[in-house]
């Protein structure tokens, strides 16, 4: 077996106001493996995908990404990582004031590509998420369920080989959930690693893929099916 | 390399942006900025050209040695010679007392009694121009000049000239000060109006940074619209200066003409328009590096 993709032993991460969302987390990722992240509101989720992006820091353990220690890079070194990674945020974090076409473009204007690359990029990761029609229109027109798709154009706009995604079925109905569920297979298919959290197990279960379960801070689960 | 092209292009068009989003409130802050700088260039032009025109109405000062009424030909010389090894001096010139006395019949007016005189009173002088104007150097020589053997009464001449100078050294200050203050004023506008940017382009600030954009892409735009902004008010600033310019000349030629002085300001050189555009872009480009830089460390995960 390959080395893991991504490497986490003995993860903990405290908060300066003392409370400890992670502790003690161990957890490998195969390249091209598409894992779920399940588990109650405050299980530590979240904190756990900030720590693989190299958004935020473990308090104690180790984070290897493609066998490369996280904690011993210095904030440059893991920016320019991170412009690897597609991500997407359990809030969105869509900019209001820009069109669904330049939320989308952020990515690739963070790499410094050039405008025509950017254009083919974005037209073609707006139709793979259904919004190419959209593209002119300010988020704000758009409902819930395609802000959630333009959050997941804008992480593989830059062709990513990983992609986090926090919640990205946030509190969509079912039947919306699932058909971005279908967008993350069809990512799996084409070989993209996938780290994917999500609070509502019951989507997942239909899926092909790992589901790793925590709960306080902890995997208390890991492979096994949720009931 | 394009790409990098690219992304200034970008940044600079972002800030252009910014700046035609809200014209009303950047044209009142470009307007503080243009006055606060109008004002000392307009200062500076007329300290300076008030100061070159009291030099040319005084003349460079003077320093006269006078010697002994006895001094012989030896003296003269060797007064002249320790005269002319002076690096401080720039010119030295030897006034007989036949001249001196030539001089004084035609200024006074009192030939008739100056004729009377069976010998010449007035002693053999040297005067020589001093290099450097400044009041205590000029003092300073003139105790030395005085310890030179053979000599008399050294004289500085028109004490007036000094006091100008000390006038005119005391302007320049209070304009420096004056200076100062204003352009605290606008740093101050510079960075608050930056500050007020940042503030509403923070979560697109913070998710450039979560997508891993370097400082430098999120500081760029705000680079850009700070130089802008403080190029636009050096470019009124300027553009007022010269209007009360020619405002001020119209109205000196009124007035100070019929004093006989002909006192006109001059337009700004070149370097003097160099100065103030380079300055705008160190502002703006300083100011704008600050305010991101203070709103990024507080992003810094702890
Ligand atoms: N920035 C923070 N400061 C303090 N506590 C935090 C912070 N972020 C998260 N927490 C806490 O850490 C725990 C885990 O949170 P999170 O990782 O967001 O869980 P999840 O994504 O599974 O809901 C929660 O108890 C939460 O309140
Ligand atoms: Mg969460």
């Amino acid at each position: 077996m390959s080395a893991p993709l991504i490497e986490i032993s003995g993860v903990s991460r405290r908060y300066p106001d003392g409370r400890e969302a992670l502790r003690g987390v161990n957890l490998n990722v195969a390249t091209g493996e598409m894992l779920f992240l399940g588990g109650p509101s405050g299980a530590g989720k979240t904190t756990l995908l900030r720590l693989v992006a190299g958004i935020d820091r473990p308090s104690r353990g180790s984070i290897r990404l493609n066998g490369q220690e996280l904690t011993r890079l210095r904030l440059p070194a893991l920016e320019a990582l991170r412009r690897k990674i597609g991500l997407v945020f359990q809030e969105h974090r869509l900019l209001f004031d820009r069109s669904v076409r330049e939320n989308a473009a952020l990515p690739l204007r963070i790499q410094g590509m050039t405008a025509p690359d950017i254009e083919r990029r974005v037209g073609a990761a707006l139709e793979r998420v259904g919004l190419a029609a959209r593209a002119k229109d300010s988020p704000w027109s758009l409902s819930g369920g395609e802000r959630q798709r333009l959050c997941i154009a804008r992480a593989l706009v830059g062709r990513p080989a990983l992609i986090l995604a926090d919640e990205p079925t946030g509190n969509l109905d079912h039947e919306y959930g699932e058909s971005i569920l279908t967008l993350f297979r069809s990512f799996h298919l084409a070989g993209v690693t996938l780290v994917v959290a999500t609070h509502d197990e019951r989507l997942v279960t239909r899926l092909e893929g790992r589901l790793v379960h925590m709960d306080n801070g902890q995997i208390v689960r890991d492979g096994a099916r949720a009931a | 390399m394009r790409g990098m092209l690219h992304q200034h292009g970008h940044a600079m068009r972002l800030a252009l942006q910014r700046l035609a989003g809200a014209p009303l409130a950047h044209l009142f802050t470009i307007l503080v900025i243009g006055l606060s700088l109008a004002l000392p260039a307009l200062l500076y032009r007329i300290v300076t050209d008030a100061s070159a025109l009291a030099r040319a109405q005084t003349g460079p000062p003077r320093i006269t040695v006078f010697l002994r009424a006895d001094a012989g030909e030896a003296t003269q010389r060797a007064v002249r010679s320790a005269l002319d090894a002076r690096s401080d001096l720039a010119s030295v010139r030897f006034v007989s007392p036949a001249e001196a006395l030539g001089e004084l019949q035609r200024r006074s007016g009192l030939d008739d009694v100056l004729a009377g005189l069976e010998r010449n009173p007035l002693p053999p002088a040297f005067v020589v121009q001093p290099r450097n104007p400044e009041p205590r150097q000029l003092q300073a020589l003139q105790v030395e000049l005085k310890r030179i053997a053979g000599t008399d009464l050294v004289q500085l001449d028109a004490e007036w000239a000094r006091r100008l100078y000390a006038l005119g050294a005391f302007l320049e200050r209070g304009l420096l000060l004056l200076a100062a203050v204003l352009v605290a004023g606008v740093v101050t506008t510079v960075v608050n109006t930056l500050r007020l940017q940042i503030l509403s382009a923070r979560e697109e600030l913070e998710v450039c940074k979560l997508m891993g954009a370097s400082d430098a892409f999120v500081r760029r735009p705000f680079l850009y619209f700070g130089i802008l902004q403080m190029l636009f008010g050096a470019a009124l600033a300027l553009a007022a200066a010269e209007g009360a310019r020619m405002a001020l000349n119209a109205i000196s030629q009124d007035v100070l003409a019929s004093y006989g002085l002909h006192f006109v300001l001059q337009p700004p050189d070149p370097g003097e328009l160099a100065a103030v555009v380079g300055f705008a872009v160190v502002i703006g480009w300083f100011s704008a590096a600050w305010s991101v830089w203070m709103f990024l460390r507080a992003l810094r995960p702890r």
